[in-house]
C-alpha cells in the first residue's frame, strides 16, 4: 500500500506549536523547522521544471538566478531563513533566539504567500557545477 | 564509454571531457589545451619578446586583484580571513556587487552598521557568501530595512554571476 507523501507544512504547525515555548530548545527547533518548510515547498515547486536535487546552496542560486522577480525574491528570502537555521542549528551562542524565532516564523507565512506568485516555468534547474580549479596551480581539485 | 586505444584510455583517468567530446570513440581528439601536449610552433622563437611580457601582466592583473580585496576588506569585515579571501578570489562579480552594494546598505540599514562576510559550505560542496548586516535593535527594523535593501536595489542586479551571494542580516 502506497504511503500518503508528507505534507511539509506541518513542520511549519509544529514550529508554530513551539513558539509558544519559553525554552531554547523549542525556538532552536521551531527555527530550524519553519526553514525546511519553506525548503520543501520551494524544492517541491522546483520539481516541476525538472529540478531533482536536495542542495540547499544550488536551490537557492537557482531561484536567484531566474528571470522571475519573485523568484529571486523566494532566493533572498531563502537564504535569510537559511542563515537563522545554520546559527539555530549548529552555533552554541545565539544571542535573541526569541526575536530570531518569531522573524522566521513571519518569513515562513510570506515565503509560502510569495511561492504561489512564482509562475511554475520557473525557476529552471542550473547546468552541473563546475569542477573547482585551484588558484595557483590550475589543477582540479 | 569504452576505451579504444592508449590514448583514449589514459584521457579517460585523466581528463574530463564534455559530453560531446564522448561520441568521437576511437578517435584521438587533440582539440583540448589541457590534454593535448603540444610542441612548440616553429615560429615560436619570433614570439619570445611578447611572451616574455607576460608575467608583468600577470602580475599587474594579480596586483589589482590584491587592491581589490583589500578595499572589500576595510569596509566589510572578514568573518573567516583565509576563507573569505579565497572566495572572492574566484568570484570577480561578486567583487563588483559587493563594492557597489556597501553605499545602499549603508542608506538602508544605516552608516553605523557593521557589515561582515561569511561563506557557508553546504554537503555537498557548493558555497554561498553572507554580505552579514550586524543588527542590535528590534528584529522587524532590520527585516524591513533588508526589505528596502532588496526592492531598491539587489532585486535588479542578482544573476547568474552573483549568484554565490546572498545578503542577510543577524541580530546581537
Amino acid at each position: 500500500m502506497a504511503t500518503a507523501p508528507f505534507d511539509w507544512n506541518e513542520y511549519l504547525n509544529l514550529a508554530s506549536t513551539l513558539s509558544a515555548n519559553a525554552d531554547e530548545a523549542s525556538q532552536r527547533t521551531a527555527t530550524s523547522r519553519a526553514y525546511y518548510t519553506a525548503f520543501h515547498a520551494a524544492t517541491l515547486h522546483a520539481k516541476h521544471n525538472g529540478y531533482a536535487e536536495r542542495s540547499h546552496g544550488r536551490l537557492w542560486k537557482m531561484y536567484s538566478s531566474d528571470a522571475d522577480i519573485n523568484a529571486r525574491r523566494i532566493s533572498a528570502l531563502g537564504n535569510q531563513m537559511k542563515k537563522a537555521r545554520e546559527d539555530a542549528d549548529y552555533v552554541a551562542a545565539v544571542p535573541r533566539m526569541s526575536d530570531i524565532m518569531m522573524q522566521q516564523l513571519a518569513d515562513a507565512n510570506t515565503f509560502v504567500a510569495l511561492l504561489a506568485q512564482v509562475p511554475p516555468t520557473s525557476p529552471q534547474p542550473l547546468p552541473p557545477s563546475p569542477p573547482k580549479v585551484c588558484r595557483n596551480c590550475g589543477a582540479v581539485i | 564509454m569504452t576505451a579504444l586505444g592508449a590514448n583514449t584510455t589514459y584521457f579517460d583517468q585523466h581528463f574530463y571531457f564534455p559530453p560531446s567530446a564522448r561520441q568521437d570513440q576511437g578517435l584521438t581528439n587533440w582539440n583540448y589545451q589541457s590534454a593535448a601536449i603540444r610542441k612548440p610552433m616553429k615560429s615560436e622563437g619570433r614570439n619570445f619578446e611578447y611572451i616574455a611580457v607576460i608575467p608583468s601582466f600577470s602580475n599587474e592583473a594579480r596586483t589589482a586583484l590584491d587592491d581589490q580585496i583589500s578595499s572589500l576588506r576595510r569596509d566589510y569585515g572578514f568573518a573567516d580571513n583565509a576563507v573569505v579571501t579565497d572566495f572572492l578570489f574566484g568570484h570577480r562579480s561578486i567583487r563588483t556587487a559587493l563594492k557597489d552594494a556597501l553605499p545602499q546598505l549603508r542608506a538602508t540599514f544605516g552608516v553605523d552598521k557593521i557589515f561582515n562576510l561569511e561563506v557557508s559550505k553546504d554537503e555537498d560542496g557548493s558555497e554561498t557568501m553572507y554580505a552579514v548586516a550586524v543588527w542590535h535593535e528590534d528584529v522587524w527594523r532590520a527585516s524591513e530595512a533588508l526589505h528596502s535593501f532588496l526592492e531598491n536595489w539587489w532585486l535588479q542586479r542578482m544573476n547568474a554571476a552573483t549568484s554565490d551571494l546572498a545578503f542577510v542580516y543577524k541580530l546581537v
